[in-house]
């Protein structure tokens, strides 16, 4: 489904990404892991099509499609899905009507029917269950003065609403407790399905003690230099990233 | 005295007083005075229909005196004063004007590296860096303090520091006012040159122990070249027969740091202006000030930050507490122009009331013309909160006692601020024995 | 306009034109162009106006004959001829209700959406339309005549209620209080009037809308809004003007007074032609607006939307006078192409316990300049007074400018006075986020921008609220590509 051929990107004069190639079939999750630096949110930026990179070769298709020449919003309207690491707020736009009018751009992008106000809500508050999200969060201001949990959170009940074929969940993890996490990763795995595929950035092994990925790939210098199944990760928490990039790196 | 004999008696002093000014061989000098009294011939005094000094009316106050250019020479323990108020002196160097003029006997320099020059400016008139700043900074063009000041300035500080020099300590400069029976004036210029990389700690300190009415009028340019540093402080302590106009100008080229910090607490009426240009990138600026008022003093601040060129910071907080039937004023503006894009820029004035009578007046400006900038201010004015002050006495501190502490919480942030074991001790003391007698 | 090369995609040229400009063909009778005693005679004589009206006027224009041109806001434009302005033009059917309106007239309120007739009627909302200079009809006079509501035209309160005038006129405002207000008093041709008696709550809406027409015609309006004690009535105000090429003056003023425990709120939506995009064009909007808060309790709200103009020079101010009583401002401001606004507010603290709340939120694009400035004074009298202040300004695009100017006097110390302002570029994150969940550049900017001027839009009437949404977008379109 998505198929990454020598992609290279660098921001200013920083080449970050040295060749990345990497295929996803529907319903796979993978996982990216590497120290800080090695390019993993970066993979993460390009693929949404986040500006301030620069791609210097190499090719992304999803489906065929080339992903590079979209713009993000047709991106997402193809199906990619970023999770941020840090969700950005909007003061004064509600939740709720911001994602109303998402959900409506990629249905009509599709040719579908828009979905009106009440049939949106009913559709939102079945989301909200599983993610223990109270349905005061959908009258607050998109991410404003949300705590990091409930920021999280309103990633993933933004990606069960728009339902991506592909989900990127950039370090997801970073800065939620065990119980948000736990959360969180229910959220995802409730997801997961044969025509979904998932791409997990994280730092640590953690979060895939939740979400078992079938595949791991580490990525230092802006390549991925070795891939194994999710016992890599496992060896990694144990011995750190330095017997792989040959520096002494601790995760 | 009406404003335009003022200005009259001040245009003919000066054919009295031509040949006596210092610089008389200095034909750049004697070229500026007479375009300087030109320039305050056309402009006069400012009135309150000007922007500028909408708040402070100088027709009710200064303008009503008249003093004399004959300054008294007089001696004064300077030394031992300054220990009493808290200072080492002996870390410093210590330069000492009285009434305007330079005084050897109160100074003590101590030994200057290769490179850094620390003296009179009148003493260095012929100096080509002296030449080549002095009215070019500060400009006599619509501002009439100034170009009087260009016109009648007898003496001043000259500090020149060439490239990666650095000052070890600082150089505490007390300009004393002292007179007897009749109105006396000054008017100092001081310069300060910074070649790439150099550094300086520079404070300018002023007080007065007189028995009639004295006008201090200083303008001190600074010229802060690549990567430089100049911290400077003003200590205004002008005593309550003092008026004092004073102008710090700065010019900052790439990467250089600049520092002015002002405390205040002197003089029937004070007016500060503080001005510095970011002329190149990455230059940064940070203003900070503390102003307090009692009696029916009149304390005017007024800041310019010119932000001409991209990536460069400013940070700008003045706080004020005005008591008795004293006035404070602040007008802090901040200019962003159209080239100067990834700018920081913050600004905040706060002002605290003690009593009924005093007022305040602030006018924080944002002038925004390039996009991708980060610009904010902020201005708060009331009285001690009411609940802290019961939380206190509740405690069993008296009503006055825990007045005291409010207010120290609020001025002593700037007291704290300031990271110089030379003046932090002096400032505190400063800030404290103000409160005592208020 | 040339696009900057770290983000080549923002900023193309606009394409959106102005939506509500088209020229009414009807017949006007016109004075000459000039202003004189005579001219001034004139229309106080086609008005049939009393005497003390006349004077007043004339007194107005000796008074302006003597004043300047204030020069301290930061706006620019070529010196205004005031001779070759026409101060009277009227459509010369001469209405005296709906159905003998000209029908051009009504088919012009139409395009512009005015809700007349049955519009009105199922709107609601009472409407008094000034179509250049002459008031063309009055909705729902009856009905709110049983409540004791007087609702009409300037014109016709002078005939009809005479002493409210006299009493009232200028006593927010004085003749002589500036030099734009003056120019107004001495050649208003007509406006609302609005009485709202003792205890009333007015039921509906009052709204007015203003249309300038002929070519070279300034337009001289005048408001007048009383609030009688523990009286309510919520006041709408639209603006719209055709496309031409030369500048056209607007100058009005109104005067707002609430009696004790009355309040008013008075909400404008202004959309004066702007100009395009070269600055060719456009309204000189220079309006005095004043409120006085007399009585004690009493409370007057100003929310504005500012989109129009090639120049606006506006502060509506409140005088709050009674103990207890609140003034409020809520604006919006945004220029686009080579538009300058310069607005703020005036809020004057002489009672105890006097309240104010400010929030400011400016746009700015394209070539604009936008600048709030304000004034917050504390007297020595207004004890416990309290000032919140909030002005937020967004930039988009790297030729435009933001600039905050506030004027804060305190000369009481129990006052708490707090003002804060910020200044920022549009968020690229925040762009890129609405993107990234599938919304369009251009939507994700005007869900922003919408989000950014939230608290102002929040204290419009519902279905002004809408429109000043739509009319933001419009006026922002191929701001941000």
């Amino acid at each position: 489904m998505l198929v990454i051929k020598g992609l290279k990107a660098r921001v200013e004069d920083k080449q970050i990404l040295n060749g990345i190639d990497l295929t996803i079939n529907p319903g796979e999750v993978h996982a990216i892991m590497g120290p800080n630096g090695s390019g993993k949110s970066t993979l993460a930026h390009v693929l949404s099509g986040r500006p301030g990179y620069e791609i210097t070769g190499g090719s992304v298709t999803l489906d065929g499609k080339d992903l590079l020449a979209l713009s993000p919003e047709d991106r997402a309207r193809a199906g990619v899905f970023l999770a941020f690491q840090y969700p950005v707020e909007i003061p004064g736009v509600n939740n709720t009507y911001f994602l109303k009018a998402a959900l409506n751009a990629v249905r009509k992008s599709k040719g579908e029917e828009e979905l009106d106000a009440m049939d949106f809500l009913e559709l939102v508050k079945a989301k909200l269950k599983p993610l223990k999200m109270d349905e005061s969060m959908l009258q607050r201001a998109v991410n404003e003065g949300f705590s990091g949990g409930e920021k999280k959170k309103n990633e993933i009940l933004q990606m069960a609403v728009l339902e991506p074929k592909l989900g990127i969940l950039d370090e997801t993890d970073s800065g939620l407790d065990i119980d948000a996490l736990k959360v969180v990763a229910d959220g995802v795995n409730a997801l997961r399905g044969k025509n979904r595929s998932f791409l997990v950035v994280t730092h640590y092994q953690r979060l895939l003690d939740y979400i078992v990925p079938d595949q791991v790939h580490v990525l230092a210098g802006g390549k991925i230099i070795k891939t194994g199944g999710k016992e890599l990760a496992l060896e990694l928490e144990e011995k750190g990233y330095g017997w792989l990039t040959g520096e002494k790196v601790n995760a | 005295m009406s404003t335009l004999t003022t200005q009259d008696l001040y245009l003919s002093s000066f054919s009295q007083l031509q040949a006596k000014l210092p610089g008389q061989d200095a034909a750049w000098l004697k070229t500026l005075r007479l375009q300087a009294l030109e320039q305050f011939k056309q402009t006069g005094f400012p009135t309150d229909e000007l922007e500028s000094w909408k708040y402070t009316n100088l027709s009710l106050s200064l303008l009503k005196e008249s003093f004399t250019f004959d300054a008294p020479a007089s001696t004064t323990a300077v030394a031992a004063q300054l220990k009493k108020a808290g200072f080492d002196t002996e870390k410093a160097h210590l330069m000492v004007f009285v009434n305007g003029q330079f005084s050897k006997e109160l100074s003590s320099l101590k030994t200057l590296a290769k490179g850094v020059a620390v003296q009179n400016i009148a003493s260095a008139l012929t100096n080509e860096t002296v030449k080549a700043f002095v009215g070019k900074i500060a400009l006599s063009e619509n501002r009439a303090f100034t170009a009087l000041n260009a016109a009648f300035f007898t003496d001043g500080l000259f500090i020149q520091l060439e490239a990666g020099k650095v000052l070890d300590a600082p150089v505490h400069v007390v300009y004393v006012s002292t007179n007897a029976g009749q109105a006396t004036q000054s008017h100092l210029r001081n310069l300060l040159v910074l070649a790439n990389d150099s550094k300086a700690n520079v404070i300018e300190h002023y007080w007065g122990e007189n028995v009639s009415a004295y006008f201090t009028n200083v303008v001190t340019e600074a010229a802060l070249a690549k990567g430089s540093t100049l911290e400077h402080m003003k200590i205004g302590q002008e005593d309550i027969k003092g008026y004092h106009i004073g102008s710090l100008i700065a010019q900052q080229e790439e990467g250089s740091h600049f520092t002015a910090r002002l405390f205040s607490v002197g003089g029937a009426l004070t007016r500060n202006d503080i001005e510095t240009t970011l002329g190149q990138k990455k230059a940064e600026c940070v203003m900070e000030g503390l102003y307090l008022a009692k009696d029916k003093q009149h304390v005017d601040t007024r800041t310019f930050i010119d932000h001409l060129s991209p990536n460069c910071n400013s940070t700008e907080v003045f706080k004020g507490v005005i008591d008795d039937q004293a006035v404070g004023v602040f007008d802090g503006r901040i200019l962003v122009r159209e080239n100067a894009q990834k700018t920081d820029a913050r600004q905040s004035n706060k002002n605290l009331l003690l009593t009924k009578e005093a007022k305040v007046y602030s006018k924080p400006q944002l002038q925004i013309y390039a996009d991708d900038v980060k610009c904010s201010h902020g201005s708060s004015t009331g009285q001690i909160d009411d609940e802290a002050l019961f939380y206190l006495q509740s405690r069993g501190i008296s009503r006055e006692e825990a007045k005291k502490v409010l207010v120290y919480a609020f001025a002593g942030e700037m007291v704290e601020k300031i990271e110089s074991a030379y003046l932090k001790p002096a400032l505190k003391k400063l800030v404290d024995g103000w409160m005592e007698v208020s | 306009m040339t696009a900057k090369p770290q983000e080549p995609s923002v900023e193309k040229v606009t394409t959106e034109e102005y939506k509500y400009g088209f020229v009414t063909d009807i017949e006007a009778d016109s004075a000459p162009p000039g202003l004189n005693e005579d001219i001034i005679r004139f229309i106080s004589h086609k008005k049939k106006e009393p005497k003390f009206l006349l004077d007043w006027r004339l007194k107005a224009y000796q008074q302006w004959l003597k004043m300047k041109t204030p020069e301290w806001a930061y706006v620019h434009y070529p010196p205004i001829d005031y001779q070759d302005v026409i101060y009277y033009s009227a459509p010369k059917a001469g209405p005296k209700s709906l159905a003998e309106v000209d029908p051009e007239v009504l088919k012009t309120f139409e395009k512009l959406g005015v809700p007349m007739e049955e519009r009105a009627m199922l709107a609601g909302v009472a409407v008094d339309a000034v179509f250049d200079s002459v008031s063309v009809g009055t909705t729902f006079k009856k009905k709110l005549g049983e409540m004791g509501v007087i609702f009409c035209s300037f014109s016709e309160a002078v005939h009809e209620h005479p002493e409210l005038i006299q009493q009232y006129l200028g006593s927010v405002v004085p003749y002589n209080d500036n030099f734009y207000a003056a120019l107004n008093s001495a050649v208003f041709t007509d406006g609302s009037f609005c009485y709202i008696p003792k205890g009333v709550r007015c039921p509906m809406e009052l709204s007015t809308y203003f249309r300038i027409n002929a070519a070279k015609t300034g337009q001289f309006e005048r408001t007048l809004l009383i609030a009688d004690e523990d009286a309510y009535v919520s006041y709408l105000e639209g603006c719209t003007a055709p496309m031409r090429d030369e500048n056209q003056l607007h100058a009005a003023v109104v005067e707002l007074v609430a009696l004790k425990g009355a309040e008013i709120k008075y909400s404008t939506v202004q959309n004066w032609y702007p100009g395009d995009k070269d600055g060719k064009g456009g309204i000189y909007n220079f309006v005095t607006k004043r409120g006085a808060c007399r009585g004690d309790s009493s409370k007057i709200s100003w929310t504005q939307v500012e989109t129009g103009s090639a120049i606006t020079w506006k502060y509506p101010s409140c005088i709050l006078q009674g103990d207890n009583s609140v003034g409020e401002f809520y604006s919006v401001a945004v220029v686009n192409n080579m538009q300058q606004a310069d607005t703020g507010t005036k809020m004057i603290h002489l009672g105890k316990n006097t309240k104010s709340t400010i929030v400011s939120k400016g746009i700015s694009a394209g070539k604009g300049q936008n600048t709030y400035r304000g004034l917050v004074r504390i007297q020595p009298a207004a004890e416990n007074a309290h000032n919140y202040t909030q002005c937020d300004s967004l930039l988009m695009g790297d030729k435009c400018g933001a600039h905050t100017v506030p004027y804060i006097e305190v000369k009481n110390n129990t006052a708490k006075v707090g003002h804060e302002a910020s200044t920022s570029k549009i968020g690229e994150d925040q762009i890129f986020y609405c993107q990234q969940r599938g919304l369009s550049k251009e939507d994700a900017v005007n869900l922003i921008v919408n989000g950014f001027c939230k608290e102002v839009f929040r204290k419009l009437p519902m279905e002004f609220a809408v429109e000043a949404q739509k009319l933001l977008s419009v006026s922002l379109e191929g701001s941000v590509g």
